[in-house]
C-alpha cells in the first residue's frame, strides 16, 4: 500500500490489550455499581426509589461535561494546528457528552416527576444543560452529512468552542440564579448518607472508564475513515481506484 | 291559632328533614369510601381535602430510568460498530480496486 498515509488503516484497525482490559473493568465497574445502588445503598427517606436515579444521573452529567469539554479542545487545537487528528477529538468528545446528555436530560424528568410533580420545569440549569445539548447537536447535523471538507470542520470546530463557555453556566447557574435543580453535592447542600457514597463513587469509576472507552473508539473510527478518504483521495488524483 | 300552630309544626317538620338531610348524606360518603377504591372511583368524583396528594411510582420511573440509559447506550454501541464494519467494507473495496488497477 504505497498510496497510505504514515499509518495504514490496516495497522489502525488492529485493537490493543489495553483497549480489551479498559472494557473489561468497565463492565465490572458497572456491574458493581448495581450492586451496590440497588442493594447496599439505603433507600432514601423522603424520596423513596426515585432517588437511586441520582446514581446515574450525576456521573452522567460529569460525562457530559468532559466529552463535550474535549470536543471544544479538540475543536481548538484543530482551528490552530488544521490536523485531522483534533477534528476526531473534537467529533467523538461531542458524540459521548451529548450521548451523556441524553441520559441526564433522560432520567432528570423522571426523578422531577416525583420531586417536583411535573417531568419539565425551566430550571436555570435544567433550561441551559437543554441549550448547550442543542449546540452540540447542531455539531453533530452538521457533520452527519457525510464527508466534511474544510469548511464543515472549522463550522463544527467553532460550535464545539461557542458551547464550551455554556458548561460553565450550567455549573453555577445554580448558584448565580438557584432555581429548584437539587445542590446536594455542592457547598449548599446537606451531602448524601455515608452509605451511598460507595455507590456514587463506583458509579463515577464506571462512567469515567466507559467514557474514555467511548472517546477511544469512536476517535479509532474517525481516524480510520480520515486516512480510507486520505488513500481514495490521493487514488483518484493518481487515476486509480475509480469504482470507490 | 290553630292555623298558626298549624304552619308552625309544618315549619318544624321541614327544619328536621333540613337538618337530617347533610346526616344522611355524610352517612351515605362514609358507606363509599368504606366500599373498594376501584369501585368508588367508577361511581362518584370526589373533591380532595386539603393539599393534593398524588402517589407517583417512583419504582417504575427508576426502571424506565436505568432502562432508557441503556437502550440509548447499546443505540450508540449499535452506531459505532455500523460506522466500523462501514470502515472495513470501503477499505475491502479500495483495496481490490488498488490491486486490480495498481502495476
Amino acid at each position: 500500500m504505497a498510496l497510505a498515509p504514515s499509518s495504514t488503516p490496516s495497522t489502525a484497525s488492529r485493537v490493543s490489550p489495553l483497549w480489551h482490559a479498559l472494557a473489561a473493568i468497565t463492565i465490572t465497574l458497572f456491574l458493581v455499581s448495581f450492586y451496590l445502588v440497588f442493594e447496599v445503598a439505603p433507600v432514601e427517606e423522603q424520596m423513596g426509589l426515585v432517588q437511586k436515579i441520582f446514581y446515574l444521573h450525576v456521573p452522567s452529567a460529569y460525562g457530559m461535561y468532559v466529552g463535550w469539554t474535549l470536543s471544544a479542545v479538540g475543536g481548538l487545537l484543530f482551528l490552530w494546528k488544521r490536523s485531522d487528528r483534533w477534528d476526531a477529538l473534537s467529533v467523538a468528545g461531542a458524540e459521548v457528552g451529548t450521548l451523556f446528555a441524553a441520559i441526564v436530560l433522560l432520567t432528570g424528568p423522571l426523578w422531577g416527576r416525583k420531586a417536583w410533580g411535573v417531568y419539565w420545569a425551566w430550571d436555570p440549569r435544567i433550561t441551559s444543560t437543554l441549550l448547550t445539548a442543542m449546540i452540540y447537536g447542531s455539531f453533530l447535523a452538521l457533520r452527519s452529512f457525510g464527508a466534511a471538507g474544510q469548511a464543515e470542520k472549522r463550522f463544527a470546530a467553532a460550535l464545539a468552542i461557542v458551547g464550551f463557555p455554556l458548561l460553565f453556566l450550567i455549573k453555577y447557574s445554580v448558584q448565580r440564579w438557584s432555581g429548584q435543580h437539587p445542590v446536594v453535592l455542592t457547598g449548599q447542600g446537606g451531602g448524601i448518607h455515608p452509605d451511598m457514597v460507595p455507590a456514587l463513587i463506583c458509579f463515577f469509576l464506571a462512567v469515567t472508564g466507559f467514557a474514555i472507552w467511548l472517546l477511544w473508539t469512536r476517535i479509532r473510527i474517525e481516524r480510520h475513515r480520515q486516512e480510507i478518504l486520505a488513500i481514495e483521495l490521493e487514488a483518484a488524483r493518481r487515476g486509480l481506484g475509480g469504482e470507490s | 291559632m290553630k292555623r298558626w300552630l298549624l304552619a308552625l309544626s309544618l315549619f318544624a317538620c321541614l327544619g328536621a328533614f333540613g337538618a337530617l338531610g347533610p346526616i344522611d348524606s355524610a352517612s351515605a360518603q362514609d358507606a363509599v369510601e368504606e366500599e373498594d377504591p376501584q369501585a368508588s372511583r367508577a361511581a362518584t368524583f370526589r373533591a380532595v381535602s386539603g393539599p393534593q396528594a398524588e402517589r407517583v411510582p417512583g419504582g417504575l420511573l427508576t426502571v424506565i430510568a436505568y432502562g432508557g440509559a441503556w437502550v440509548l447506550v447499546l443505540g450508540y454501541l449499535w452506531r459505532l460498530g455500523r460506522m466500523h464494519a462501514q470502515n472495513e467494507r470501503e477499505l475491502t473495496a479500495l483495496k481490490k480496486s488498488l490491486d486490480t488497477q495498481a502495476p
